[in-house]
């Protein structure tokens, strides 16, 4: 959220940049962009700033957020009942169910019975609460509410055929935004003293469903990264920390990263690993679970990266290739409690503990700088895998690892194929999603 | 491949591929020129008309045609994987041996297992020639009676393709379809006298396929005809042709937007009419819906082009109404999938509005995947209609109700409702009455329209100048 552009946020909106250009964003209009969306989680409007920002620059964003989240809160609860049109209408002051708009669109096409069926309502969640928001057809009117001009809540349902909670919009039914839970934005810069008070001003307020601890990952010191959190989650009510989810944005661009941030309560990271990964060519290698006998010492971890690929698996060997340890911070070995022993077969997936254990007595290949490698992943462009037939990672059980070779996704690469790019994404996606499965809870 | 020496200096083509010992002593030549590649065992299981419907044995796959090919040029389905391709019933995909040769080289698709282990396909797979290539990168090429001089796209050197090394290149990629390299020049062109060198110069070059040929039990060899528009050179490269051992026969040459629909039909026609029924007839790079059936129609069984998919990384979607152009704003807001009647994965899940929305975006990947799983879920859907309704012989039913939904009006072109007089299916109640049937376009169509007229069963709408 970096503050470019002719016209910087104020204390009523938030200036954001899209694809269409700048936009100024109130709580209001942001609210019924949610209620249209529909999500299962969302995030407060957040005044985010960088972990380098000025004191003063912090505390004006820790008000504001703080004021948004009240007025996110409020409207979150009218949206539990109120369609985004009967929601603009009380805000101008009309009636409830009077019909603002022009009539029937007549540029929109399909039904709800039409329309393509989605993916079956998750167990638990809250979709079987959606309702159906044709209450009184496409509002073609005012929109001010909406970004972009969009309509709010009552065209284009994709709920397929879901006929639960009764048609229509009306007082006391299902709104868009029932079941869905508000994560309270957390803001408070690179500042711990900052954030420990804008969470303090967020612990009594009633309505949350879960927090977003935001504005890391934006350059602050990773060694200070842990006190950020805490200071973040520590004021927070500890009842509501055990039953609510902590989301924490941008945080996720490595392996060690993830391990921090969970060591520290963290429970939801966006990950832009996998798509950081696959652009590069680079399917990712890194060990699921550490060797049994804990995390390696320091002094062995530094013996082992010394080594130069010795063991198995050279260039085009297409055997199984020896996977190095992760090499964790001590501080995040530290913080993540590591079970001592391997856990019995993992069922996440046919993933085989041993090749992913870095379980395997020899402790190599290192990373091979010559093959653009490192020790959490291998780079698909080079020639080295020109003819290995293995798969990208040996013991990996996604469709990438199952269905081709490393040789194929090289070929992919050098000839710019879209499915390279599709087979490493499959890879590294499973590989994260299990990383993360299979974390000790 | 780069020519060791300066790319400056005049000398000879470098070689493209000289034989080389990994070849032979991988498929060991073992057989005197001209002996016959056996056709792939094929049972014809239902005809109507001169459309028919048949299942053709090859070593991976027995196919079913007639059949709609996906190109995989460079060894993908642009965005697909194989268990898609599989998932959409594809039986054969194509490779083409001149990018594949580039990249990755077939010596390592040789030493992969070959193309099918390489990119994990099971089923049926035909590699081209690589002589397309000559059209499509003319100005870089020269022909001469040893081969195809060609500029590397790549990086400039100077690489020969003969016949020779063309069959090579293909026994070691292990398709199970090879096509003969061929001289081609394409139909726009205004040269008698090179179309007639390049007949004589195709029929030569067969013959040194079929000698150099050395898997012929486990790959089928189909030959070329050529003779651009002209039905008597058409007729020479049949004649001689088939005195070959071809395994089954393609044609080039149509379909490329160059020739009238008048003069695409009639070229068909002829070929279909001129060549072996007991041979796989293959016309080569043709996509639009529209023409697989006029061909199809008129007795061809094999077909092949870029354009379902390459259309579709362009947002036109292919339907039974014809194409939508997704990136018009009028699917903005059109919440129905993209064919309605469409089973597929794309169909099932997502609307033309948010196909829109994704396609308007630029260059993201998943739309063109999308819309491409689609296209060709598509061309299947389209051949396994026609291979059903010709068993069930109620193919000049379909073909009507096929027509009638692409033209509604009634509006069907000439070259469509004459072509489909020559495949005797009558259009009646799909065309318009008040529309004429116009004359040939040309007096080589004229001339073709006689050809026919003697070969077809039906007789062809008269000749007018």
């Amino acid at each position: 959220m970096y503050e470019y552009g002719t016209r910087p946020s104020t204390d009523k909106e938030l200036h954001v940049s899209i694809h269409s250009g700048g936009q100024m964003v109130s709580p209001e209009r942001f609210m019924a962009t949610v209620a249209a969306l529909k999500p299962d989680l969302y995030v407060s409007l957040c005044d985010e700033v960088t972990a380098d920002a000025k004191p003063k620059r912090v505390a004006t964003s820790t008000k504001r957020t703080t004021a948004w989240l009240e007025s996110c809160l409020r409207l979150h609860g009218a949206y539990q009942h109120n369609t985004n049109q009967q929601q603009q209408q009380q805000q101008q002051g009309q009636q409830p169910n009077q019909d603002t708009s022009d009539g029937p669109a007549t540029e929109e096409y399909g039904t709800a019975a039409q329309t393509p069926h989605h993916r079956a309502p998750q167990a638990g969640c809250c979709s079987s609460n959606h309702s159906n928001d044709n209450s009184t057809g496409t509002d073609k009117g005012d929109t001010s509410g909406a970004v972009n001009g969009e309509t709010g809540g009552g065209d284009g349902d994709g709920d397929g055929g879901g006929g639960g909670g009764g048609g229509g919009g009306g007082g006391g039914l299902l709104g868009p935004l029932s079941g869905s839970l508000l994560l309270a934005a957390l803001g408070g810069g690179g500042l711990v003293a900052e954030r420990s008070r804008a969470a303090a001003a967020v612990a009594d307020m009633e309505g949350v469903g879960g927090y977003a601890v935001c504005g890391l990952g934006t350059g602050e010191d990773p060694a200070l990264r842990p006190a950020l959190i805490s200071a973040s989650l520590e004021p927070l009510p500890a009842a509501a920390l055990e039953h609510k989810p902590v989301f924490t944005p941008g945080l996720s661009s490595s392996p060690e990263d993830i391990l921090l941030a969970v060591g520290e309560g963290v429970d939801l990271l966006d990950c832009a690993l996998v798509a950081q990964i696959t652009a590069g060519g680079y399917a990712l290698t890194f060990p699921l679970r550490p060797p049994p006998g804990g995390p390696p010492s320091a002094a062995a971890e530094n013996t082992a990266m010394a080594e130069v690929g010795t063991g198995g698996g050279g260039a085009g060997g297409g055997g199984v290739e020896d996977v190095p340890a992760v090499s964790t911070s001590a501080a995040a070995a530290a913080a993540v409690s590591v079970p001592t022993s391997v856990p019995a077969a993992a069922a996440a997936g046919g993933v085989s503990s041993g090749a992913l254990c870095g379980s395997s007595p020899e402790r190599g290949p290192s990373p091979d700088v010559s093959r653009g490698a490192d020790d959490t992943k291998i780079n698909l462009w080079s020639t080295s895998y020109r003819a290995d037939r293995g798969p990208l990672l040996p013991g990996c059980g996604c469709f990438a690892c199952r269905r081709h070779s490393r040789a194929y996704v090289h070929h992919l690469l050098n000839t710019h194929e879209m499915l390279g790019d599709v087979l490493l994404e499959a890879h590294n996606t499973s590989h994260v999603n299990a990383f993360c499965q299979l974390h000790p809870t | 491949m780069r020519s060791p020496a300066s790319p400056h200096a005049r000398q000879p083509p470098l070689l493209l591929f000289p034989p080389t010992h990994t070849h032979s002593s991988l498929f060991p030549a073992s057989h005197s020129p001209l002996l016959p590649s056996p056709p792939p065992p094929r049972q014809v299981v239902a005809v109507q008309g001169r459309a028919r419907s048949s299942r053709m044995t090859l070593p991976h796959f027995t196919a079913h045609t007639p059949m709609f090919m996906s190109v995989g040029t460079q060894g993908s389905v642009k965005g697909l994987t194989t268990q898609q391709l599989e998932e959409l019933d594809c039986h054969v995909i194509l490779g083409n041996t001149y990018h594949l040769q580039n990249r990755p080289g077939s010596e390592l698709v040789a030493e992969m297992g070959g193309l099918h282990d390489f990119i994990n396909w099971p089923r049926g797979m035909l590699t081209d020639s690589g002589g397309f290539q000559m059209v499509s990168l003319l100005h870089l090429a020269e022909i001469t009676e040893q081969g195809v001089t060609f500029q590397s796209p790549v990086d400039g050197s100077t690489l020969l393709l003969t016949p020779e090394e063309s069959i090579a290149i293909q026994n070691r990629l292990g398709a199970d379809i090879i096509m003969a390299l061929d001289d081609v020049v394409p139909t726009t062109a205004n040269d008698p006298a090179r179309f007639e060198e390049a007949t004589h110069r195709t029929t030569r070059w067969i013959d040194r396929c079929l000698a150099a040929h050395s898997r012929p039990h486990e790959q089928n060899l189909f030959g070329i005809v050529q003779g651009g528009l002209d039905p008597r050179l058409r007729e020479i490269s049949m004649q001689v042709g088939s005195k070959r051992g071809r395994s089954g026969v393609g044609w080039g040459g149509v379909g490329w937007g160059g020739e009238s629909g008048d003069d695409f039909w009639r070229v068909v026609s002829q070929c279909t009419a001129g060549l072996p029924a007991g041979k796989p007839r293959y016309v080569m790079g043709i996509g639009y819906p529209l023409d697989i059936v006029v061909c199809s129609a008129l007795g061809a069984d094999m077909f092949d082009s870029v354009y379902p998919t390459r259309t579709a990384r362009f947002g036109v979607t292919l339907v039974p109404e014809g194409t939508l152009k997704l990136k018009n704003s009028i699917y903005a807001r059109d919440f129905r999938p993209l064919d309605p009647g469409c089973s597929c994965m794309v169909c099932q899940r997502y609307s033309r509005a948010y196909l829109h929305n994704v396609v308007t975006r630029g260059a993201i990947s998943s739309a063109a995947i999308l819309v491409t799983y689609h296209n060709v879920a598509y061309t299947q859907s389209l051949t396994r209609g026609m291979r059903q309704a010709i068993e069930e012989q109620r193919f000049p039913e379909w073909v009507r109700n096929y027509l009638k939904t692409m033209f509604p009006k009634g509006d069907v072109p000439g070259w469509v409702r004459d072509a489909m007089a020559a495949a005797d299916v009558s259009l009646e109640g799909v065309v318009a009455e008040d529309l004429p049937s116009p004359p040939p376009s040309t007096a080589l169509a004229a001339a073709a329209a006689a050809a026919t007229a003697a070969a077809a069963p039906s007789p062809a709408p008269p000749a007018e100048q």
